[in-house]
């Protein structure tokens, strides 16, 4: 068991054994560009926008549970679609009701539907961080942005 | 062969009628969506004071008359206008008391043990406390501002807690009730009110604001006396009785909750934040900053967390962590102690001057 755990946290290069999540390219300059290292002054929340920033442009790679796109294809990230400030913009205009769908839509009921739809996958969780930290990130950005509730372009 | 047909025959007659169920309920959830809300006296007033009609932008009249320039934010449509009213209903009138069916708070009840604690109790004036010249006040526990603060690492649970896992756990501890689903009418109704909130009030995304969450009394904010039970109780009994009842179990007149329970079967529990022995820095900053009504910010720091120890030492529920033995032992003490308190009172009073009318 011991080895296992030692294995686990210096050798097996899954990120789910430690709190660190892997750096991306882009994302130094993505930190320094929008604040995230001031913004929330706590790990975890700093944590969980990069982890937010990775599912949304290599959600291939991230999310692979939740897409059946890869590399190959063209569109095969959020980034495909959107920027990261659609996304904020989109965050402060959640919770509306949708024509279209006939409901209230969520801020993580359109990231679901964009993994399910967009994205040719599965509907994650609610809960789940794939959802969660693309809130988060999308929260991150809006911070910066200075956007309030239903701001407009 | 024919009993099984008949088994299998009540079987799929149950399954139908289970599903014939579901259907009529959420039929009735969708007229309930669609019905005009009716608004309490407290949300008639505030939605109007921040123009909430159905418009393609909208435009806070509460920043126009502070003299600022209203931006234009997106509007609301009308669905999204009755969102917004239901959930300042839930707030001001959990229990439904003012409603005509329980429906039309969503059976809000269903996630209460108790009969007396409303959402309003602690985030006063329908979640948006203001001073007469509209000043948003410290340490308020403003739902607009929680809002846009939503989403930060709860050192409490150690999450990042999202603005709707946050109100399950006001439904769960500061209840002493049961977790609402995250996508439950209930929930949703309340985030849309919240957002509505900080949208009339102009709050920007994650910034910092006074009137968000408590304004913390820590003992090192105090002179340093120790939390004191008699102090406490001397100081209950001259400024909080009078409303909350000598024994803090709450004021009901005319089948209407006067003021609520503090301690004892409809008060939060023992795993909510403002349970003392868990966290000891909420509820006095509560008390100092929010009571006594009319009275804010009037008791001395101290004085607040005595009063809080005080409250806190007095048998309420356990919590659910808190497992079954003592959960037994605070029913057992909830039943014993406030007539055992009650029956030495009346011998050790002097006549007529014991303040027990109050009491439920």
């Amino acid at each position: 068991m011991a080895l296992f755990l030692v294995w686990a946290h210096f050798a097996s290069g899954e990120h789910v054994f430690r709190a660190r999540v892997q750096p991306e390219p882009g994302w130094e300059r993505f930190r320094v560009a929008y604040d995230v290292g001031y913004f929330g002054d706590d790990g975890q929340f700093v944590r969980a926008v990069q982890n937010g920033y990775n599912l949304f442009f290599y959600t291939d790679k991230y999310a692979s549970r939740f897409t059946r796109r890869t590399a190959s294809d063209t569109v095969h990230s959020c980034a495909g679609c959107h920027t990261v400030e659609d996304l904020a913009y989109s965050f402060v205009n959640s919770d509306r009701f949708d024509a279209r769908a006939g409901t209230r839509m969520s801020f993580e009921d359109q990231v679901r539907r964009c993994y399910a739809q967009s994205l040719d996958g599965v509907v994650p969780t609610i809960y789940d961080p794939a959802v969660r930290d693309i809130r988060l990130l999308a929260r991150a950005v809006a911070h910066h942005l200075q956007l309030g509730e239903g701001a407009v372009r | 062969m024919i009993a099984k047909l008949w088994k299998t025959g009540i079987a799929l007659a149950a399954l139908g009628g289970l599903y014939a169920l579901s259907i009529y309920k959420h039929a009735e959830r969708d007229e309930m969506r669609a019905a005009p809300v009716a608004l309490t006296p407290g949300c008639a007033d505030k939605l109007a004071r921040y123009g909430l009609v159905a418009d393609k932008f909208y435009r806070s009249p509460y920043v126009k008359a502070r003299g600022g320039e209203p931006r234009a934010a997106r509007g609301y449509s009308a669905d999204d206008l009755r969102a917004i009213e239901r959930g300042c209903n839930i707030i001001d009138d959990t229990q439904g008391e003012l409603a005509k069916t329980s429906l039309e708070r969503w059976n809000a009840t269903r996630f209460i043990r108790g009969t007396q604690l409303k959402c309003d109790n602690c985030h006063q004036q329908q979640g948006d406390k203001q001073d007469a010249h509209g000043n948003r006040l410290k340490g308020s526990i403003s739902l607009g501002a929680s809002w846009v603060m939503a989403d930060m690492y709860d050192r409490f649970t150690g999450l990042l807690l999202p603005y709707e896992l946050r109100q399950m756990q006001c439904f769960i501890n500061s209840s002493n009730g049961y977790k609402p689903n995250i996508a439950d009418d209930l929930i949703r109704d309340v985030t849309a009110y919240s957002r509505f909130l900080s949208a009339a009030l102009d709050l920007r995304i994650a910034n910092h604001y006074e009137e968000q969450g408590i304004d913390e009394i820590a003992a090192s904010d105090t002179l340093k006396q120790g939390d004191d039970y008699v102090r406490g109780e001397a100081i209950y009994r001259q400024k909080c009785a009078a409303c909350h009842g000598p024994q803090a179990q709450g004021k009901v007149v005319n089948r209407r909750v006067f003021a609520p329970a503090i301690a004892g079967p409809n008060s939060w529990n023992m795993q909510s934040r403002n349970y003392f022995y868990f966290v000891n820095t909420i509820l006095p900053g509560f008390i100092c900053r929010n009571m006594p009504l009319g009275q804010e910010n009037t008791l001395s720091n101290q004085e607040c967390r005595d009063i809080a120890y005080f409250i806190s030492n007095l048998p309420r529920p356990a919590g659910d962590k808190q497992g079954p033995l003592m959960a037994l032992q605070q029913q057992l003490l909830m039943g014993v102690i406030p007539p055992l308190v009650r029956a030495t009172e009346r011998v050790t009073a002097p006549n007529g001057t014991s303040i027990r009318e109050g009491d439920e």
